[in-house]
């Protein structure tokens, strides 16, 4: 039976964020902004959605004077992503089969 | 960025932002290599002159060793760059974990190991034996710790710079065959220098450069 693809990772700039997050430690918002070329509004705001599924924990934190926010992706976030990739991967076999 | 996706262009995001942190080198990544490769090789090239010094001025060239006394704070040093570096760096992968974890490993096997061949030498009053080990032994533990970063890093120059540890470390104990009088460990501290400026001097270089064009 196919899974429906998760549709709060099925979003270009979400599951840009998730894939850079699931290869490292952690990373900047600074990081992730260059990295995704995204606005840095457009960035919060799914940061924001991503924290709120559960899928990632920031941290806010100081360098100095300048405010510094730390994303780093979560077990929680690691097996919804698993899945994700899981269901991409059999509604692409299933469209292969079907062609 | 906020519209909806195919499934095609939603695998092409996750393999492109996989490699993107999987390439991922840092400004400056090459730092320390360079810092320790030039402490290294500078202090092995002084011993070797004071060595030649003492020894024309007829005093024990035994003292010439002191000079590695210069290590601690070099340590120190190298300790306060990689707390600020880490401090500033937007970024930390497994890789940058792994990497730090193998030279801390090699650190640690460095002072055991200057423990057991001052310990053994002193209770044993045996000299010359043990310290003829020490070069060739430091020289092999530092291939290893590069071999492992070569292969974590997937960086080429390093894998070049464990060759180059390793043969210096056999090129160490061969020197102590063909030169006699004493003069193997001059050799010995020659080797050492010239595997540091080939071996972390040149890698650290080029990595730099790497890491410059990547954030271009």
């Amino acid at each position: 039976m196919f899974k429906d693809l998760n549709p709060l990772l099925h979003s270009q700039l979400r599951l840009a964020i998730m894939s850079l997050l699931i290869g490292v430690e952690e990373a900047d918002f600074v990081y992730l902004r260059e990295q995704t070329g995204a606005s840095a509004g457009n960035l919060s705001v799914q940061i924001d959605k991503l924290q709120e599924a559960g899928y990632i924990d920031v941290e806010k934190t100081f360098r100095g004077k300048m405010p510094r926010t730390i994303c780093r992706i979560n077990r929680v976030g690691i097996e919804a992503f698993n899945e994700y990739v899981q269901a991409l991967q059999e509604y692409l076999n299933k469209r292969g089969m079907n062609k | 960025m906020e519209t909806k996706f195919t499934e095609q262009q939603s695998l092409k995001v996750i393999s492109e932002m996989i490699n993107r942190a999987r390439n991922n080198v840092q400004k400056g990544a090459g730092i320390f290599m360079i810092f320790w490769g030039w402490m290294v090789a500078i202090a092995a090239l002084l011993n070797v002159v004071l060595i030649y010094i003492l020894w024309r001025i007829s005093v024990s060239p035994s003292y010439s060793f002191h000079i590695w006394w210069i290590m601690l704070p070099a340590w120190i040093v190298s300790f306060i760059l990689k707390r600020k570096i880490d401090r500033s760096a937007i970024v930390k992968t497994h890789i940058d974990n792994v990497i730090s974890s193998v030279w801390m490993a090699f650190g640690i096997s460095n002072v055991i190991f200057l423990i057991i061949i001052f310990g053994l030498s002193y209770s044993l009053q045996v000299y010359d034996y043990f310290f003829y080990m020490i070069n060739p032994i430091i020289i092999l533990l530092t291939g290893i710790g590069e071999f492992v970063t070569a292969k974590v890093c997937r960086f080429r120059p390093f894998l070049y710079g464990a060759i180059a540890m390793w043969t210096g470390s056999l090129a160490c104990a061969l020197a102590v065959m063909l030169f006699k009088n004493g003069n193997g460990v001059l050799v010995q501290f020659i080797i050492l220098a010239v595997c540091m400026i080939i071996g972390f001097v040149v890698p650290g270089y080029k990595l730099n450069k790497l890491a410059e064009n990547n954030h271009v």
